[in-house]
């Protein structure tokens, strides 16, 4: 399969796939008692000030999704919106449009998860490799152990532990915000030490494989000094694989990044999405769910192209089936 | 078989991997008996098998052993916990950790934190065990159906799981909360319906497997009913993988639960849940640690205790597959 | 054990003693649930420069097994538990890892049965052709590359100017095969271990590849060519071992091995080959398989299979015996039928 239709394919279905996801979600939320306007009324002035100065928004919003609009006339109207970027005003946040909130949120959620996959591949590639090479040893059990855990907990309670330890008592990070740069590192580091568990088992494991290949042993059959034939024959070969996991993590990260924004406070795509749920501001939450999804479909997207384009094998062959991807990408996550 | 081996072994450009000893172990795999005898194997030893294996796991002895505290604990917490999750006591507000009558002191309303820690563990389990239950429940029906009778209930069920895999499982957790509210049924159903599609997606690969095995189409051949079939046959087999994922869903469950409490969407206060407890235990933080330090504690203990337990059943079912 | 006589007499002659003296190896690997299991068990041989010993035996009989334990490059799970490895005055079993590493791909090079899977596929064949030169500091980085390139020509590579800048999928089986052999010689070792060099290609190249080894020992470098192959051992081994679940059953000149195999294993083995066994015959293979490692045979390891075995004299552990000159038998009979 050429790579233009494989491209092309993959778009439709990522397309597809976003309309159900806004299908479902709007939904849904028709399920829950009243309508998008009628939701608003009620809770806007029980939850927040904005209910006072926004009669025009209660209006904008009634012409957009009001009572007597049909159901599929207001999903039609907001994924009109969706599409012209132009989605209205937010219950929760007075005065804010969605598409403001989520072009003000989402740099910072990137941020996070960037940052978080950066530091998770510099904990996690020499952790792994260095279990691989002791495999066994002390060292290698401890560095399993640390994986179990970062495994087992959620980043919200690595957070918890990370905010005891750094603020409560020794006092060098702050806890909450986003303005200066000391800001960035807990949440940060919340965030990537469960994906460089996962990362470090992963490098450990691929690393073992590549250890047993014959051409390791050839290399020091040759003399090699076992660290060279490591770094040289045995790396890079076990690290290609890693781009497949890389992105899903990337999009595990981005969702991730709810439970961390909401502890830390930091206005994000997921904090948005949150508040937006618990005080039932629903365009803006249909906005956000929407966007999210779109980013990790996107992201999962170019991670199957990447892969394609880092092994000359796949290449070679021309074999871009999205079946044999997912196969190989589903295997990690 | 024999001559064929030794031929093949002195062919001169015949291959021979030289690894170990071979030949042995391929001779006793095609000596191995047919028909009821392996059925009745299959159908009872990986029990017994799976349980022997667990027992020789140490520390899936031991998390075994504290999951079953835990679920007694939270069982009993209406008798166990010295106070009410409610009770408020103005007399001791953030007080710390070993004060009069508050082993692990109070919040900010005086209320106390080690019986709304307990509490928090009961809520947690109800959440995580009710959501796990509703899942296996939707998985097996549907992935029974899907993998046996293949049709439309096989394609629906594929087209869904497309779907829901675009959907991630946070954000459809906080959908369904937005609309169903903030009840433990509500986070019962959010948390059920995010986790069962992958499930049933596994009953049914797991359906397609057995459905080829030759016992099956013996039983079949001899004018077993579909229905029969499946529940005789496919279930049983079925049910060991499903353990597995379903002892990993648990602690995922447990996390959920948490998580959406953080989030201010879990149970409605003055309920306790640990996430409601963490995110306000960062808010008294400086003045009252101990308000973060004892629901984080025995948070991390429960989600040990449940992801070790999950570890030992895999490992137990499946003693070569995904160690790592 | 079976470590008796000195085979040095089958190859006197060769002034300064044998190139590699290998006595009374043993190697055991250890099983999942902690059992020990001895692949090789008292292997003892040695190889003169200018001469190639043949080690013959079926898969599993600890052939290649020995061969990493000479050079220590054992898995994980494997040890050398006893013996010698004699090689330029220095017993390789005893030398710190620093100074095995100068020995390995200097003095000792190895060939491997696949170099699809011995050469690594994301580096150029100049990066592999070169780089042990460069850790044994035998030349400058240019002086590496040239030799690497007449290196590939020396195996018959055509254009080695432009092949040494490929990957190694990019060429065919036979001349990566070939590619590899180079990779080995480049260094210009004493000596030569080829683990089934010729088991992977088809039987055209593998001619090619005997050639050069041939031409190879020739110009004096010890090889040991471990095969399953009587065919190959006859093709260019001036003495033959035979080896049977991790055991010397016997040892000898190939030429008396293949017109008069005394070990009643040897003896079957030589039966069951298409290309040597007598045309007038019919073609006899042994009966059984050979033994699992984990439960191997009291006595003689092959006295199940074995149509002259006289209980309960084969359960007895059999010595090598000294049968005339340079040949050795591992059976109490002395092979005489």
């Amino acid at each position: 399969m050429g790579v233009v239709r494989f491209f092309g394919q993959r778009l439709a279905r990522l397309a597809v796939s976003l309309v159900a996801v806004s299908i479902i979600t709007f939904g849904l939320l028709q399920l829950a008692p009243g309508n998008f306007a009628d939701i608003q009324r009620v809770t806007s002035g029980a939850t927040s000030i904005a209910g006072t100065g926004t009669e025009s928004m209660l209006a904008e919003t009634q012409a957009r999704y009001g009572d007597d609009t049909p159901v599929v006339q207001q999903y039609l109207t907001f994924m009109k919106g969706v599409v012209t970027w132009d989605m209205g005003p937010s219950y929760r946040y007075a005065g804010r449009a969605v598409e403001d909130i989520i072009a003000a949120a989402f740099p910072v959620s990137a941020t996070l998860a960037v940052l978080a996959v950066l530091l998770a591949l510099l904990i996690a590639v020499p952790a792994g490799v260095f279990a691989a090479m002791r495999q066994n040893s002390k060292a290698d059990h401890a560095t399993m152990f640390g994986v179990t855990l970062g495994h087992a907990l959620p980043n919200y309670l690595i957070a918890a532990f990370l905010i005891l330890i750094f603020t409560a008592f020794l006092g060098w990070f702050p806890s909450s915000g986003w303005e200066r740069p000391e800001h960035v590192f807990l949440p940060v580091v919340a965030l990537a030490l469960g994906p460089a568990a996962v990362l470090a088992r992963y490098v450990r494991s691929s690393m073992l494989e590549t250890l047993r290949e014959e051409y390791v042993t050839a290399a020091m059959a040759k003399g090699g000094p076992y660290r060279t034939v490591v770094v040289r024959h045995a790396l890079r070969n076990s690290l290609i694989p890693l781009v497949t996991v890389v992105g899903p993590l990337l999009a595990a990260l981005m969702t991730g990044t709810v439970f961390v924004e909401a502890l830390f406070r930091i206005p994000g795509l997921g904090y948005y999405a949150a508040t937006a749920a618990a005080s039932r501001d629903m365009p803006l939450l249909m906005g956000t769910v929407l966007f999210f999804a779109l980013i990790i479909m996107v992201v999962n997207l170019l991670v199957d192209l990447t892969y394609g384009i880092l092994d000359p094998r796949i290449r070679a062959e021309g074999g871009w089936t999205s079946s044999r991807l997912r196969k190989v990408s589903t295997q990690q996550v | 078989m024999d001559v064929i081996a030794a031929a093949e072994g002195l062919h001169s450009t015949g291959l021979e991997p030289d690894a170990g000893a071979a030949g042995a172990g391929a001779a006793g795999a095609g000596a191995a008996g047919a028909g009821e005898t392996v059925a009745r194997a299959r159908a009872r030893g990986p029990w017994r098998k799976a349980w022997d294996r667990f027992k020789r796991n140490r520390l899936a002895l031991i998390s075994l052993v504290m999951c079953g505290v835990l679920v007694v604990v939270a069982f009993a917490a209406p008798w166990i916990a010295p106070h009410h999750y409610a009770d408020t006591d103005y007399e001791a507000l953030l007080a710390g950790a070993g004060a009069d009558g508050h082993l692990l002191g109070t919040d900010q309303l005086g209320r106390d934190i080690l019986s709304r820690t307990l509490y928090g563990l009961r809520t947690a389990l109800i959440v995580a065990f009710g959501a796990e239950l509703l899942a296996l429940l939707c998985a097996l029906v549907v992935g029974l159906a899907a993998g046996y009778r293949g049709g439309r209930a096989e394609q629906g069920l594929m087209a869904f799981t497309d779907v829901m895999y675009a959907f991630p499982s946070y954000l459809f957790a906080i959908v369904m909360v937005a609309v169903l509210g903030r009840s433990i049924f509500a986070l019962i159903v959010a948390i059920g319906i995010a986790g069962w599609v992958t499930q049933a997606r596994l009953v049914r690969a797991q359906v397609l497997s057995i459905k080829q095995r030759e016992y099956v189409e013996a039983a079949r051949a001899m004018g077993a009913s579909g229905p029969t079939i499946a529940v005789r046959y496919i279930l049983p087999n079925a049910i060991g993988p499903m353990l597995v994922t379903t002892s990993f869903a648990i602690p995922a469950a447990i996390a959920a639960e948490a998580g959406l409490g953080l989030l201010g969407l879990g149970v409605q206060p003055p309920t306790p849940s640990w996430g409601g407890m963490i995110s306000e235990g960062t808010r008294y933080l400086l003045s009252a640690p101990h308000m973060l330090l004892a629901p984080a504690c025995v948070f991390a203990l429960a989600l040990l205790a449940f992801t070790w337990f999950g570890d030992g059943v895999r490992d137990a079912f499946d003693p070569r597959g995904d160690r790592r | 054990m079976t470590m008796t006589q000195a085979p040095s007499g089958s190859s006197s002659g060769t002034p300064g003693g044998p190139l590699l003296r290998v006595r009374d190896l043993h190697t055991e690997f250890r099983s999942e649930d902690g059992a020990a299991l001895r692949a090789v068990d008292g292997v003892s041989f040695d190889v003169e420069p200018g001469r190639a010993l043949a080690i013959v035996g079926e898969s599993g009989s600890g052939k290649s097994v020995s061969m990493r334990s000479v050079l220590r490059l054992l898995p994980r799970t494997g040890r050398v538990t006893a013996g010698e490895v004699w090689f330029g005055g220095q017993d390789l079993l005893r030398l710190p890892e620093r100074q095995m590493r100068r020995i390995r791909g200097r003095d000792i090079g190895m060939v491997f049965q696949n170099a699809m899977e011995a050469m690594n596929p994301t580096l150029t064949l100049e990066r592999q052709l070169t780089e042990h030169l460069l850790w044994h500091g035998v030349c400058t980085k240019s002086e590496a590359r040239e030799r690497a390139v007449r290196a590939l020509g020396d195996v018959g590579i055509p254009e080695p100017e432009r092949r040494i800048r490929v990957y190694p999928f990019q060429l065919s089986g036979g001349m990566r095969q070939r590619a590899m052999i180079a990779m080995a010689i480049v260094t210009r070792p004493a000596l030569l271990i080829a683990d089934e060099p010729t088991t992977a290609v088809d039987v055209t190249i593998q001619r090619q590849i005997l050639d050069l080894l041939a031409g190879l020992k020739d110009q004096g470098t010890g090889i040991i060519m471990v095969t399953h192959d009587l065919g190959v051992a006859r093709y260019f081994c001036d003495d033959s071992v035979v080896m049977y679940a991790g055991r010397v059953v016997e040892r000898a000149p190939t030429r008396e091995l293949l017109s008069r195999p005394r070990h009643p294993y040897a003896a079957g083995l030589l039966g069951s080959s298409v290309e040597l066994g007598s045309r007038d015959r019919p073609l006899h293979p042994i009966p059984g398989n050979p033994p699992d490692l984990a439960s191997r045979p009291r006595g003689c390891p092959f006295h199940p299979r074995c149509d002259r075995a006289v209980l309960p004299r084969c359960q007895d552990e059999q010595e090598l015996i000294q049968i005339g000159g340079a040949r050795a038998v591992a059976c109490w009979s002395g092979g005489r039928p």
